[in-house]
């Protein structure tokens, strides 16, 4: 119980210093590292928009891969599709989940010396200046 | 000539048609009328049960929610793979242990891992809740033989534990396997220049005969796969 007020805490806490403002946030934010044999590794959130008005994304980057692309993944008629996308835009005062099996960040050409346990983070570019940004433990597999 | 008593025994294995069987030799037995009724009706009982035996030993419909069940197994076509350690892998390979079948490629990060990996916890539970002994060997064939090259399938395969096998060698021979397996893939070329590639995300069986026995289509879900892998184990 002790435990689960502390890690309440810390979560509100860390909201708070975040600072969110009105834009973009980037909350439950998982990494997980390229698999054995492979060079891609792929990340999951939740981007919220607290505006009002519906804010698209022009960007994505990592702190340690080589690049990074959002991207949709899909099931229709038992085949599995994936497609790189641009911009994506998010519902005002709504949020987008990325997940496996939908959206998802494509991550691409990890520094050499990435390992689990380290930290990775993941920006977002929108409204041409602004940043979102969060930062998660790279996992230690799928 | 033979007994009621044999005819039970008889009834008990071949159902229906030792039913009718011994129907008519306890037909012609009993001569007085009061006799003739009740041998009608032992007839008939022994009819019922025996119908009812046959279809409960040997017609039992297996109720399939997920799988597609191929009746009879198809048999595969003649190819010739290349597995994860650089051998020869052909239509034989596939006998002797149940087979999972998956097609993707490893510059996949999201479906292709999540089913992997779903697939290795259904076969883990199949094992661990439900005693299956049978051995289930989990096969990821690359539909990108051009950058999934043994040295990178082989740790890739790894990953997902014991008794996986990945699959790449000549494309044409990778075709002729999933046209057999009834498997779609094409090239898509992404933006940057780079390629992704389309694919049939279904889980194909190939049975211990290395004929094709069954289909899970895509997404996969992994309460049912376990349910219907069950039963599919037990029917053979």
């Amino acid at each position: 119980m002790k435990n689960v007020f502390f890690a309440l805490l810390a979560t509100v806490l860390a909201a708070c210093a975040a600072g969110h403002g009105d834009g973009l946030e980037i909350l439950d934010l998982r990494v997980r590292p390229p698999l054995p044999g492979a060079n891609a590794a792929v990340a999951y959130m939740r981007i919220v928009n607290h505006s009002a008005v519906d804010t698209e994304i022009s960007a994505i980057s990592s702190s340690r891969f080589g690049a990074a692309e959002i991207h949709l993944s899909s099931i229709d008629n038992g085949i599995a599709s994936m497609r790189k996308l641009e911009r994506l835009a998010v519902p005002a005062g709504g949020s987008i989940e990325f997940r496996p099996g939908s959206y998802h960040v494509m991550l691409f050409r990890p520094d050499p010396d990435l390992a689990p346990g380290q930290e990775v983070s993941i920006r977002l570019e929108y409204d041409d200046n602004k940043q979102a940004t969060a930062f998660a433990i790279l996992g230690e597999g799928f | 000539m033979q007994s009621l008593a044999d005819c039970y025994l008889k009834l008990a294995r071949n159902g229906r048609f030792a039913a009718l069987e011994c129907a008519a030799m306890n037909q012609n037995a009993p001569k007085s009328s009061a006799g003739r009724i009740v041998a009608v009706a032992v007839a008939i009982i022994m009819v019922v049960a025996g119908l009812a035996t046959s279809l409960l030993l040997s017609r039992q419909p297996v109720d399939f929610r997920y799988a597609t069940v191929l009746q009879p197994p198809a048999t595969l076509p003649d190819f010739v793979a290349i597995d994860h350690n650089g051998e020869r892998f052909d239509a034989a390979a596939f006998q002797g242990q149940w087979n999972l079948v998956f097609f993707g490629f490893t510059h996949c990060p999201d479906i292709c891992p999540t089913t992997l990996a779903q697939l290795a916890t259904a076969r883990r539970k199949l094992q661990t809740e439900f005693a299956v002994t049978a051995p289930l060997r989990i096969v990821f064939v690359s539909i990108d033989p051009e950058r999934d090259t043994t040295d990178v399938i082989a740790p890739y395969v790894g990953y997902f534990g014991e008794n996986v096998t990945g699959l790449t060698g000549d494309p044409a021979q990778i075709d002729l396997l999933a046209r057999g397996l009834g498997a779609f893939y094409q090239k898509v070329t992404m933006t940057n220049g780079d390629y992704a590639m389309d694919h049939s995300a279904a889980i194909m069986v190939i049975n211990p005969d290395g004929e094709f026995r069954a289909l899970f289509n895509a997404p996969f879900q992994l309460d049912l796969f376990v349910r219907d892998m069950q039963s599919l184990l037990n029917l053979g």
